[in-house]
């Protein structure tokens, strides 16, 4: 039996490249003549990922888009990368949104007998990062996200799965087979492809698959309403307390209400052993040494 | 009319309440005052501690503990499950999560569960439930701010980008009523388990994200005693950092660089050694406890440390790092 992975790969905006909004016609303008498109490079992780696997277990890697005509680059190029074949979804979405599209794609991936569904965690221009967790929902199937690292045991049917958290932190996540997992773009260490691939992909053949639009979306849609260029909006910050002098109370604005002077500020002088002892103690009120 | 509720998912971690929850429910203060709703604050735990002291101090109406010893593991499943049925029993008009890694993750799964709609890692929401919410989102790597138009008379999960908006203090006028609650959880619900949590290793990862620093500057005589601060580190399972003067003599590589022109960072423990405390240098560190060595009795440093050490390091970083390494021992 072989092996059958599905990767979900989108085209975004070049955003490397010098953007502009343009407030009145609610564009976004590129400085290029031509807007520049690209696989989403959590998409391309993801698309590697998937690529490991067909060489060390041959897998079978069926990539799918949903988008415009020329969000076929993307396929042509995951071809170029090896994927065995590739679908275009084809659509009138007039307004996208994540729930509509997870439900676009899940249609088509239900029919495919997929061991494991991919996809990047977030794409580079609408950031949402919720098509996959719709997806997995809509599909009934175990959910990952934010994936640095996936092992997988094709005859126990089961996947561990390296999450990455906060400061550093992982977590190691076990789920059976199929299940659906967000890569996260950080993985993304492309191969190069060579020119020959290129062109071979230039003429293989991608099916193209037109998708009926979501009438009745089931969950509610959140309407994009304007676009702008970016603004910051101010932090809130505690006010400075009354005790401190004029000029502190303005350092303490300044720097953000980050830091005051403390007057509470503990000095040590002594022989090295009281400073050690003190920082020992220190170190354990405060427990960082318990 | 009702009131309308707002609701605030606080998040905990094993050091209590992350600074992200404290963001949201200052948030959830003024959406709730906009719309003269009430706050209701959800907590998630197998057990209590110090963190629902916290959570009595600040303005909100109620704080609601959702208790299950299932809670104790780190499965997102069960986490999802257990707010899922809290929010069947009581829906609000809005539902505010952080944007951490798992705070964004179960706002999606539970905007996918009750079919409600979400808008994730936002800047900014506006509004009131009678003429609708809108939030402002950065798109397109931050380049481009999106705004949303949420539908009208349906609740909405939003996630807040932690550290955008500040913590302000609590008014501390509201006397707030503690709500414990029982879901109904069983095993059956986990589909993907967390199986282990491997903490960071402070050797590797980037300095922003580091728990505990230790620092060293121009007070470092030579490269060849950079170990002292290495040690240190070591021993304290702390980050290496450095001042301009030591990327400046070559002790650090650029990214260990801390201050105005390198990495701005936030642990909660920060130990400069040998470090004057010179502005480019402090501007870049917010630490919750910073503590500094140094053999200049006038450094600026002293006037901003909760601990100030005036000595030599050169005889109390290998002092201090043989006793941490004693009583660790000894454990």
């Amino acid at each position: 039996m072989s092996l059958n992975i599905v990767v979900c790969i989108k085209q975004v905006l070049d955003t490397q490249l010098p953007l502009q909004v343009d407030e009145t016609s609610q564009q976004i303008v590129q400085e290029a003549a031509q807007p520049t498109y690209n696989i989403n490079p959590a998409d391309l992780s993801a698309l590697e990922t998937a690529m490991r696997f067909k060489d060390g277990l041959g897998a079978r890697v069926t990539v799918l888009t949903l988008g415009a005509e020329h969000a076929i680059d993307v396929l042509r190029h995951a071809l170029a990368r090896g994927a065995d074949a590739a679908l275009h979804l084809v659509s009138v979405n007039e307004t996208p949104d994540a729930w509509k599209t997870a439900e676009q794609l899940t249609r088509v991936i239900a029919g495919l007998g997929a061991a494991l569904v991919l996809c990047g965690d977030a794409s580079l221009d609408s950031a949402g990062g919720l098509v996959g967790t719709f997806m997995a929902e809509q599909l009934h199937l175990p959910l990952v996200t934010r994936a640095i690292r996936l092992e997988l045991f094709a005859e126990e049917e089961k996947l561990r799965v390296w999450r990455q958290l906060e400061r550093g932190a992982r977590a190691v996540v076990e789920c059976r087979l199929p299940a659906l997992v967000c890569v996260s773009a950080l993985i993304a260490q492309p191969k190069y492809v060579s020119v020959y691939r290129l062109q071979r992909a230039d003429s293989s053949r991608i099916e193209r698959i037109a998708i009926p639009p979501v009438e009745n979306p089931a969950l509610p849609v959140c309407m994009v309403s304007g676009i702008s260029a970016p603004r910051l909006r101010p932090r809130k910050m505690s006010a400075p307390q009354a005790s401190l002098s004029a000029a502190e109370r303005i350092r303490f604005l300044m720097g953000g209400a980050r830091t005051t002077a403390k007057p509470e500020s503990k000095l040590v002088e002594g022989s090295t052993q009281e400073a050690v002892e003190r920082l020992v103690k220190f170190f354990q009120e405060r427990g960082i040494l318990s | 009319m009702e009131t309308p509720i707002i609701s605030v998912v606080a998040e905990l971690d094993e050091h209590g309440l992350r600074e992200c929850a404290l963001e949201i429910i200052g948030e959830g203060r003024s959406l709730a005052d906009a719309c003269n709703g009430t706050l209701t604050v959800l907590a998630l735990s197998h057990t209590t501690g110090d963190w629902l002291e916290t959570l009595r101090r600040q303005d909100a109406e109620r704080v609601v503990v959702i208790e299950h010893p299932l809670l104790a593991e780190p499965t997102l499943d069960i986490h999802t499950a257990a707010l899922a049925q809290w929010l069947a029993v009581q829906p609000p008009a809005l539902l505010l999560m952080s944007d951490t890694v798992n705070g964004h993750e179960v706002a999606a799964r539970l905007a996918a569960q009750l079919r409600w709609a979400v808008v994730t890692d936002c800047l900014w929401i506006k509004g009131n439930p009678q003429s609708g919410f809108s939030a402002i989102k950065p798109t397109h790597q931050d380049k481009v701010h999106t705004t949303f138009t949420c539908p009208l008379g349906q609740p909405l999960i939003a996630t807040l980008r932690p550290g955008a908006i500040g913590v302000e203090m609590p008014r501390g006028s509201l006397t707030t009523e503690i709500i414990r609650w029982q879901p109904a959880l069983d095993e059956s619900l986990i589909h993907a388990r967390t199986v282990e949590v491997i903490p960071g290793d402070p050797r590797h990862i980037d300095l922003r994200e580091a728990e505990r620093i230790v620092a060293g500057g121009r007070g470092v005589r030579s490269a060849e005693d950079w170990h002292l601060i290495e040690e240190l580190a070591d021993a304290l399972d702390a980050a290496v950092g450095g001042s301009r003067q030591a990327l400046d003599l070559g002790y650090i590589p650029n990214e260990r660089m801390i201050g105005q022109t390198g990495k701005s960072v936030k642990p909660r423990l920060y130990l400069a050694a040998g470090i004057s405390g010179a502005s480019h240098h402090l501007d870049g560190v917010n630490a919750d406890a910073l503590i500094a060595i140094n053999r200049d009795r006038g450094a600026p440093i002293f006037s901003r440390c909760a601990l100030g050490v005036v000595g030599d390091l050169y005889e109390i970083l290998p002092e201090l790092t043989r006793r941490i390494r004693e009583m660790r021992e000894t454990k």
